[in-house]
Order: C-alpha cells, then sequence, then structure tokens
C-alpha cells in the first residue's frame, strides 16, 4: 500500500537513473505489477509537498470563508484537500494532510488565532470529529483507490501475457521463438534472460538463446540450469537449489513434461525477484513452455512428412529400377540368348530384326541409367555449373543432333528467332534438358505428329517451347509432370519414359536460373512445354567481336 | 594397303574383346593393355599406329598416360571417356589425344574417328587441297569456298576458323586450340568470339543452320567438320 506512487507515473527523483533503459524497464516492470519495488517509495517527498500545498489551499480558502459564512464551513474546505490527497497519492500522505489541517486550522482560524490554544470548548470538539472523520475518509479513498490501481495493474498484466502469447502463436520456427521470449522476459523483467534447450546431439541442456545476446554462463550457472531441468524444479539463487549462482533457473513446463530451462539474472537488486515479479515469470514461462511445445510438434510432423515422402519416393525408385532396368535387361538377354540358340535358323532379315531390337534395347538402358545418373547429381547437390555464354541455336542444334534416332518417327519443326540474345547456361545441361524434352514428346506423340520447337525473345527472358501432337497432360497433372517418378497414366499403357526426364529438366532449369512449366495446347491436343531463361545483363558478346 | 597396328588400352576385358573383333574385321592388328604401364611398354615393343585408351585405368590417370605417350611418340591418341565429363575430355585433347568418344558408343562411330585420326596423320601424301563435303566445296590454296557452285564470301577470319576445322576434318578441335590459332595466344580463352564466328559461318555454309550438317558442335569442347558421308562409311580397308 505504501508503493502506489509509482502507478501515478510521476517518477520520483530518487528513482532516477543515469542508465535511462534500466529505467524504463522499471517503470514497464511498475505498469505490469501496479507496484515498484518497497521500501523506496516511502521516502519520496513529492506527495508530502503535494499533501501541504493542499492543505495550504485549503487555509486560504478557509480564512475567506470564515470571514463571510463561518468557522464551521471552513471545516469543509480542509476535508476537500485530504480527499484529494488520498486520490491522488494514497494513505500516507493524506494522513499527514490531516495531521496537517488539524494543525493549520488551529493555528490560522479558530480564535484566538496564531496560537495553538482554543478558546471554545465547541471549537475544541468539532476539530475532534473533524479528525476522525478525517482519518476515516482518508483510509477509505486510499483503500478504494489501491483496488482501483491493483484492479487496473492485473488488467495490464492480463494483456501483456495476452500480447506475449499472441505474439507468440504467430511465431513459426523455434529459433524465432525462443528469441522472442528472451527479449521479452528480459525487458519486462529489466533482467538478463537465457534460454536452455535440450541438446541436440547427446544428453541434457544447452544454451539457445540470451537476450542481450552476450551473454555466459559459468560451471556453477549451468549446474544450476541442469537442476532445474532434471529435477523439474527452480534452481539458482534464492531457491534451495544450486542457490550458489546469480542467476534463478525455472522449467519450462507443459502439460507432456519440461521442454527447457529460462534462467534470468539481475546484478542490481536484491533479492532477484518480488513475488509479483515472480509470478509474472511463472506466466511467461507457461506461454512460452506452451509455445516451444507447439513449435517442437510442428517440426516433428514436417520430419514425418519428409520422411514419408522419401519412403514414397524409395518405393517408386524401387518399382521404377525393377522394372525400368529389367524391362530392356530381359529383352536384351532373351534376345541374344535366342540369337546363339537358333541363329542358323532365322534369316537375315530377322536377324536384323533382333538385333535392332537389341540395340534399341541397350540405347534405353543407358538413357536410363543416364537420367538416374542425373537425378543423383541433383539431389546430392554434386552439379557444378559451367555457365558461359552460348547461342541459343548451337544448344538446340546439338540437342536436335543427339535425338536423331529417338524423333526419327516424328517430324520436327524447328522456328528460332534470328536475333536472339546469348545466353549464359551450362551448355551440356541446357542440352540435357532439351533432349530430355524432345525425348518426352517423342514417347507421347503419336508417330508420324510433328513436333514444334520455337525460340523467341520474350521482354528480359529468352522462352524456349516444344509442342507436341499427344493426348496432352491432364489439367490436374500440369504440375505433377515435373515430380520424380510421375507419369502421365502411369498405370495403364506403360510407356518406356522413366518418370525422371522432366524432373531433371526442372531441376537443371532452374538450377541455371530459368523457370519450366507444362501446359496443353489451345489450337489442339497435345501438350506444350516452356522454358524460359534471363536474358544476361552482359555487355553483348556479338559487339565485342564485332571487332575482330 | 599398309596393315595398321591398333593399341587398345582399357581395364574391362569385355571392352578389349569386342574393340579387339571389330577392328580385326576391318583389318587391324589389334595389340592390348589393361593399365597405364602396360600401354607404355606396348607402345614401345609394338610400335602402334593408332591408341585407343580409355581415360579411367587402374593404375594412373590416362590423362598421364596420354602426356607420358606424348613426349614419345606423334601416335594418334582416340580417348574413351564416359559422357558428362567435359572437363577431362578438353583436358585430354589440350595434352594432345587426337579425339574422343563417349561411352556407350557404336562402332560406326569409333571407326569414324579411326579414319579423322589415320587421316591425319598420314597427311601431306599428295591430299588434295580442296575439301568437298556434299555441297559444299573448300579450296584451302585458293582460298575459295562454294555452296552448291555457288561462291559464298567469307571475311578473313572466317576463312580462317573454316581452314583450321578443314585441316582437322572429322576431328573435334577444342575451343581453346581454335581461338589459339586464329585469334592468337592472348585470346584463347574469349570463347564467345568463337561462338558468334561460327555462328555466321553456320548461316553461310548450312541449309539449316539450327540443324547443321558440316559444323557439328561438340558441347563444352569444341567444333568438328564433318567428313564427306563416303569417308565416314564403316568399310574395310
Amino acid at each position: 500500500m505504501n508503493n502506489q506512487e509509482a502507478e501515478t507515473g510521476h517518477t520520483p527523483p530518487s528513482a532516477a537513473s543515469p542508465d535511462a533503459t534500466n529505467q524504463d524497464g522499471r517503470e514497464r516492470l511498475a505498469f505490469f505489477l501496479g507496484a515498484g519495488p518497497g521500501p523506496r517509495s516511502a521516502l519520496r517527498p513529492l506527495p508530502y509537498i503535494g499533501s501541504a500545498v493542499a492543505v495550504a489551499f485549503a487555509v486560504a480558502c478557509g480564512l475567506l470563508i470564515e470571514r463571510f459564512i463561518g468557522l464551521q464551513s471552513a471545516l469543509l474546505v480542509f476535508l476537500m484537500a485530504i480527499l484529494a490527497s488520498a486520490i491522488a497519492w494514497g494513505l500516507l500522505p493524506s494522513l499527514f494532510a490531516c495531521v496537517l489541517s488539524v494543525l493549520a486550522f488551529n493555528f490560522f482560524l479558530i480564535p484566538p488565532v496564531y496560537t495553538f490554544t482554543i478558546a471554545d470548548p465547541e471549537n475544541a470538539v468539532a476539530l475532534f470529529f473533524f479528525f476522525i472523520v478525517a482519518v476515516i475518509v482518508s483510509n477509505l479513498t486510499a483503500a478504494t483507490r489501491s483496488q482501483i490501481v491493483i484492479a487496473r495493474a492485473r488488467t495490464k498484466t492480463t494483456s501483456a501475457l495476452y500480447a506475449f502469447s499472441r505474439q507468440l502463436a504467430g511465431i513459426g520456427t523455434l529459433d524465432d521463438l525462443l528469441r522472442a521470449t528472451a527479449y521479452n522476459v528480459s525487458s519486462m523483467l529489466d533482467a538478463q534472460t537465457v534460454l536452455l534447450m535440450p541438446a541436440k546431439a547427446g544428453e541434457g541442456i544447452e544454451i539457445a538463446c540470451f537476450y542481450p545476446p552476450a551473454g555466459e554462463l559459468d560451471k556453477p550457472d549451468i549446474a544450476a540450469a541442469r537442476w532445474s531441468w532434471e529435477h523439474d524444479t527452480a534452481a539458482g539463487t534464492g531457491t534451495a537449489a544450486v542457490p550458489g549462482t546469480k542467476w534463478l533457473f525455472l522449467p519450462l513446463r507443459t502439460g507432456s513434461g519440461v521442454v527447457g530451462v529460462i534462467g534470468v539474472r539481475r546484478d542490481a537488486v536484491a533479492p532477484l525477484l518480488t513475488a509479483e515479479e515472480r509470478r509474472l515469470l511463472d506466466a511467461l514461462a507457461d506461454q512460452a513452455a506452451v509455445a516451444i511445445e507447439r513449435v517442437s510438434l510442428a517440426g516433428i510432423l514436417a520430419e514425418a512428412r519428409v520422411l514419408a515422402e522419401t519412403e514414397r519416393l524409395s518405393t517408386a525408385l524401387l518399382t521404377s529400377i525393377s522394372h525400368d532396368l529389367r524391362t530392356p535387361l530381359a529383352s536384351i538377354l532373351g534376345t541374344v540368348s535366342s540369337l546363339r540358340s537358333f541363329s542358323e535358323k532365322y534369316n537375315s532379315e530377322q536377324r536384323d530384326e533382333l538385333l535392332s531390337t537389341l540395340q534399341d534395347e541397350a540405347e534405353r538402358l543407358n538413357r536410363f541409367v543416364g537420367n538416374l545418373l542425373d537425378m543423383t547429381r541433383l539431389e546430392s547437390g554434386a552439379i557444378e555449373l559451367h555457365r558461359d555464354l552460348f547461342d541459343m541455336p548451337e544448344i538446340i542444334g546439338a540437342a536436335l543432333q543427339r535425338a536423331t534416332d529417338v524423333l526419327a518417327g516424328h517430324h520436327v519443326e524447328v522456328d528460332i528467332a534470328p536475333d536472339l540474345p546469348m545466353l549464359r547456361v551450362d551448355a551440356v545441361l541446357f542440352e540435357q534438358v532439351l533432349f530430355n524434352i524432345l525425348d518426352n514428346a517423342a514417347k507421347y506423340a503419336p508417330p508420324g505428329s510433328r513436333i514444334d520447337m520455337r525460340a523467341w525473345r520474350d521482354g528480359e527472358v529468352v522462352a524456349i517451347e516444344v509442342r507436341d501432337e499427344g493426348p496432352g497432360i491432364p489439367a490436374t497433372e500440369l504440375e505433377r509432370v515435373f515430380d520424380k517418378f510421375y507419369r502421365v497414366r502411369a498405370q495403364d499403357r506403360r510407356r518406356a519414359g522413366t518418370g525422371l526426364g522432366l524432373a531433371i529438366c526442372r531441376g537443371f532449369v532452374e538450377a541455371q536460373g530459368g523457370r519450366i512449366n507444362a501446359a496443353n495446347r489451345r489450337d489442339r491436343s497435345g501438350a506444350a512445354l516452356t522454358i524460359r531463361m534471363p536474358v544476361p545483363q552482359l555487355a553483348k558478346a556479338s559487339e565485342l567481336a564485332e571487332h575482330e | 594397303m599398309i596393315r595398321i597396328t591398333t593399341l587398345v588400352v582399357d581395364d574391362e576385358p569385355p571392352i578389349r574383346r569386342f574393340l579387339r573383333a571389330s577392328l580385326e574385321v576391318v583389318g587391324h592388328r589389334v595389340v592390348t593393355a589393361d593399365d597405364g604401364a602396360g600401354a607404355l611398354a606396348a607402345l614401345a615393343s609394338e610400335n602402334p599406329d593408332l591408341v585407343i585408351l580409355d581415360l579411367g585405368l587402374p593404375d594412373k590417370s590416362g590423362l598421364d598416360v596420354i602426356a607420358e605417350i606424348r613426349q614419345l611418340s606423334r601416335v594418334p591418341i582416340i580417348v574413351l571417356s564416359a559422357r558428362s565429363d567435359e572437363r577431362s575430355k578438353v583436358e585430354a585433347l589440350d595434352l594432345g589425344a587426337d579425339d574422343y568418344i563417349s561411352k556407350p558408343f557404336g562402332m560406326a562411330e569409333l571407326m569414324a574417328r579411326l579414319r579423322a585420326a589415320l587421316r591425319h596423320a598420314f597427311q601431306a601424301k599428295g591430299e588434295s587441297p580442296v575439301f568437298v563435303s556434299g555441297d559444299l566445296a573448300i579450296d584451302l590454296l585458293r582460298r575459295q569456298v562454294t555452296r552448291a557452285g555457288q561462291e559464298v564470301r567469307l571475311s578473313r577470319k572466317e576463312f580462317e576458323l573454316l581452314r583450321h576445322l578443314v585441316i582437322h576434318a572429322g576431328k573435334v578441335v577444342t575451343h581453346r586450340q581454335l581461338l589459339r590459332e586464329v585469334w592468337g595466344p592472348a585470346q584463347a580463352d574469349e570463347v564467345q568470339y568463337l561462338r558468334v564466328f561460327i555462328r555466321g559461318l553456320r548461316q553461310k555454309l548450312e541449309s539449316d543452320p539450327t540443324r547443321p550438317n558440316h559444323i557439328l558442335t561438340e558441347l563444352g569442347v569444341g567444333y568438328r567438320l564433318q567428313l564427306p558421308a563416303e569417308q565416314r562409311a564403316v568399310s574395310a580397308r
């Protein structure tokens, strides 16, 4: 009750510290708790000076009223001053005002004036009862005021906690969460704060976050933190466990256990925390614990999802490998053995046919192994880009050249804008991309149909598009064609594809800063795959080379 | 006809076996080695006319073997390498290998490479200075190029570039080699120059510059002037 002054916002001179942030912290704390640290506020002179001024004002009014109306009415003015003092500064200053009022009334107004003697016994009785009433009014008013103050402080603490928990709820990663918690606790309690989390490797806990950031823990500090973690109890200064440290550690506790440890330390003040501050810290720790658990659960869920996805992929990989490696191998082994067994019975035409089957299947196997290698390189991050300025027609030409056999059954139309700028690409990877797209088009479009390959400049990008006359891609699957092991109509009528070609394309194109997407043709059925590569912001090579 | 001796260096017996069989069919005498030391020994004892060398050998790097062979002999070397290993291809060529072929390869392709390498080795035996391939004719002495009977005008640098490709016709020539020969050693890394000029040459010489028939691109390595079809065909010598 003796420290409500802080609530009024009047910062007493004695509390003024050269360290501005420190003082700020204190004031914020006072807001949260409705109470400042006790003993110092009793010495604040301002409320008493204020009370004295109020009483002096009452004396002045009293003299006027006494002259025109009467002595008894003047007493009421003093009651006003006491009331004002009680409302503004609480109990002690208002009691001070009571005593001062009685003395002043006696001295200035009760005849004989300017003495403390009272001539008329009626006045003595009036003054006596006035004093009793004034003390009661002081008490009642001050009590009401302090209830209001406490209620207001509780509201503020609650809303601060609410704001804290809402802030934590919006945070998705553990690191951000820890940082926000440490910051908030540190600024609310004006204390150094540390958070310790379970060690990523091995047993125990390790320091996860400090605020202010530069901080360290000694061996006894860590021992106290570990105690708190292992025994699920407060430890450190002011507690029974490991008190030989300047830190106080509390377990961050949720329904399912201890998720971490929070530590606070304040050098100047002893004891470390008042009861109110401790309550606040407990509340903050609870909020933080719940938030940490939530984020960790989200992490575990995400991990599980990745694991499931990995599992799905390795199953797909196994299926794919067993199918895509075995099928050509079966054809090759079968063909070779039949050639060996019945060689003399085949005519040259039949032998030729078997031999070309052999070659086709071996080449198919070769492509599949090449794709697997590319995919592995992509996934392991072992792709080393050798980017350089390249002439697009040159790379397109190389891809068409390599795809000659694959495209033998199709009619390929090439249309390359003559003014294409050079692109900064890894030519070998880019050629592989184009080859895979052409290979894909040849696989899905019926024999004899036409495949269009166009390249043009579109502002700051160069677009390269391959269109076929096949069945196209179901609208819902347009993105999925770039998934690993995805094949359009994967189950029925399996094509010779590996389900890797386009996934590799996307990986290679994006590694080189470009984009690739799939769409369906508007003019007829058929798929259109488009690569967009940025035009490099470089001096044009052609200009350089002009002056040989 | 001279009987050609070919040294095949590869540590994989199946590869040695099928190369031996195929080369003997086209009339070569075939000697084999399965590592670098064996290759150098065979080089000294057999004096081969041609070396087919795998880059992945058990005892030492194929690149080192190239360097060592080049200290002893100018015998044409054709390198067998894995696809997607452009760096080591270029390195092998810069060390003095004549050409390369990526595993897996077909016999037709290998034979074309052999032919080009041998043709280069046996050059200067009254070979015509006129290179004719399809509708294209390049007369190195008179510095005249015609396409389908029409004269094609080339700039000085374009002709120089084309001349180097013709001299090495059928063989791959690395970017660096072309730049050094045509622009001088100081410009050996300015690959963009080269691309611009190749683009220009293709526009003048190719019927479809996007799908060139004469000046072929070896991505990441260099260029190759395609030999005329009749010289590429697989046939017994």
